[in-house]
């Protein structure tokens, strides 16, 4: 397999394309075999969400979702362009028809399986809070924070701020454009909590154990699915595809093994 | 305006072409084919409305800072001490060097967190952050307005105060900023014009303004058209009576030759 990486222009946004070919001696990624032009598999992700998704110091994009769904394109025949973006972007651009698939550690959700169609789950995490130290002190369970007066940092169009708004209707929730800096809001002392899966909360907090800690009480469990427009072709295939992958000594497996995500693999015959 | 004097007809012509304009982007947005959820918007109206009142707030509070600190900055660089001027261009060059929203990323998420400014005003900190950074902002624009005003006053008037023995500081107070001021007014209202277009960027620091409720309806309804084509209304709302406030001033000025708008 070999990695073009390519920059373009997307919107105010510096998307980082990757397009990867399986011929293994030409230059050109866009024909395997050179029979007929496969259409790529352009794949939405917010590359800012270590292991299932990050940016490497070279501008590649690489993470567990992202080998996941290169094994995909592999699979249908087709390259993968995986395209950089805000998480609140992923959906409407799954709408717009500028992205096939969402592979960006995205949760099952009622209100989002209204807009678009979900795969198979293929991973399961745990809804955390993350708390300052200094500002919420003494908080000691999650009714704690349903309060006036809380302030509760969220990643906007996640799946913690549905939960949050959900969970702590009389606090505060206030949105920002990713996890770095809605949990620095917590850090700081500006907000009480950031609600955020339990891996991702538990490094935030591994890092500055003086200002952060984890709340024991948890919001609950959620499924990742990659996420397609209402009545996608890809559906079938992806679902397909994830059922081989779960199976013991399947596909993710190995990639849980290679990107220790701590998230248990869901289980083969869920859904 | 040029040479051409405005007959009844012009209005009419003027009239058909802005309705004509609209109507094609009305037309536009309704030929869209993805269905849009105007009813999720409606019933999201107050969000608007707070959205609004906060940003004509914190614009005309950055007006406020960005007017004191530009006519600071602006006298600085007319007056004779060369370490003022100085001082004066450096604060001008490094906030006209840098784009706006990296200002507002290094005062809010490096200076005022190493600064500890939560525990001196609370949950108040980023529309306070948000409004000095804006006024910081504005102030280096409206000191190069000030600074234009200054130097677009005839040098014969410099010259006739001198020769009366007025001071340098006293021939700027009584001589030219009274004569400059006016010229100034239309590229200081532009400016408020700007402030209130630049303080969408405060959504990033979690200041509920209009844009941070118009982001938060699209991401909670996954409906883009419905949040950011209201947004853009609301906008017009404040902007375009501004810009219609500067072309009046700039007509009336017409004999004096107004200052050219620095910025928009």
């Amino acid at each position: 397999m070999q990695i073009l990486p390519t920059l373009q222009a997307f919107g105010t946004l510096l998307a980082i394309a990757l397009a990867t070919g399986c011929g293994p001696a030409h230059p050109s990624p866009a024909t395997p075999g050179g029979a007929g032009e496969a259409k790529p598999l352009v794949v939405g992700t917010e590359a800012a969400y270590p292991p299932f998704e990050s940016v490497e110091p070279n501008g590649d994009i690489v993470g567990l979702d992202v080998d996941l769904v290169r094994a995909l394109g592999e699979r249908l025949g087709r390259p993968v362009t995986v395209r950089n973006m805000q998480f609140d972007a992923l959906i409407p651009e799954l709408q717009a028809g500028r992205i096939d698939i969402v592979a960006s550690g995205m949760s099952r959700l009622p209100e989002r399986a209204l807009k678009v169609d979900f795969s198979r789950p293929y991973a399961r995490i745990i809804m955390s809070i993350l708390l300052s130290t200094t500002r919420a002190a003494d908080v000691k369970s999650a009714a704690d924070l349903d309060k006036p007066g809380v302030v509760i940092a969220v990643q906007r169009g996640t799946s913690g701020e549905v939960k949050a708004k959900a969970a702590f209707s009389k606090a505060e929730i206030r949105p920002f454009d990713n996890q770095v800096d809605a949990s620095k809001e917590v850090a700081a002392g500006r907000a009480h909590a950031f609600v955020y899966d339990m891996v991702s909360v538990r490094k935030l907090a591994e890092k500055e154990p003086d200002k952060l800690r984890v709340l024991g009480e948890t919001l609950g469990s959620e499924e990742y699915c990659m996420a397609f427009a209402k009545g996608s072709a890809l559906v079938d295939p992806a679902n397909a595809f994830l059922d081989d992958a779960a199976k013991p000594d399947g596909l993710l497996s190995r990639l849980v093994a290679k990107w220790k995500p701590d998230a248990e693999s869901a289980p083969a015959d869920a859904k | 305006m040029g040479p051409r004097a405005t007959t009844g007809r012009d209005a009419v012509v003027r009239a058909a072409v802005v309705a004509a304009i609209v109507g094609a982007i009305v037309l536009a947005v309704s030929l869209v084919p993805a269905e849009v959820n105007w009813a999720s918007a409606f019933e999201r109206r107050d969000l608007f409305t707070r959205g609004l009142v906060t940003t004509a707030a914190i614009s005309a509070g950055a007006l406020v800072v960005g007017l004191a600190l530009g006519t600071l900055a602006g006298l600085a660089r007319a007056s004779s001490s060369v370490a003022l001027d100085q001082a004066a261009f450096t604060y001008v060059e490094l906030v006209r060097g840098t784009p706006f929203l990296v200002q507002l990323y290094v005062l809010y998420f490096c200076v005022a967190r190493a600064a500890h400014l939560y525990d001196a005003f609370g949950d108040a900190e980023p529309v306070l952050v948000g409004i000095a950074g804006l006024g910081l902002f504005s102030g280096a624009y409206v000191a190069e307005i000030v600074r234009a005003g200054v130097e677009s006053i005839d040098r014969g008037q410099w010259e006739a105060a001198r020769s009366l023995g007025l001071s340098h500081a006293q021939t700027l107070r009584h001589v030219i900023v009274p004569q400059a001021a006016a010229r100034m007014l239309p590229p200081l209202t532009s400016e408020a014009v700007s402030l209130v277009k630049e303080s969408s960027l405060l959504s990033v620091i979690g200041v509920g303004e209009l844009t941070f409720h118009a982001k938060n309806l699209s991401a909670a309804t996954y409906d883009s058209f419905a949040a950011y084509l209201p947004l853009a209304v609301l906008y017009l709302c404040v902007t375009l009576p501004l810009s219609w406030l500067t072309r009046r001033m700039e007509r009336r000025l017409a004999p004096v030759a107004a200052l050219p708008v620095a910025r928009l």
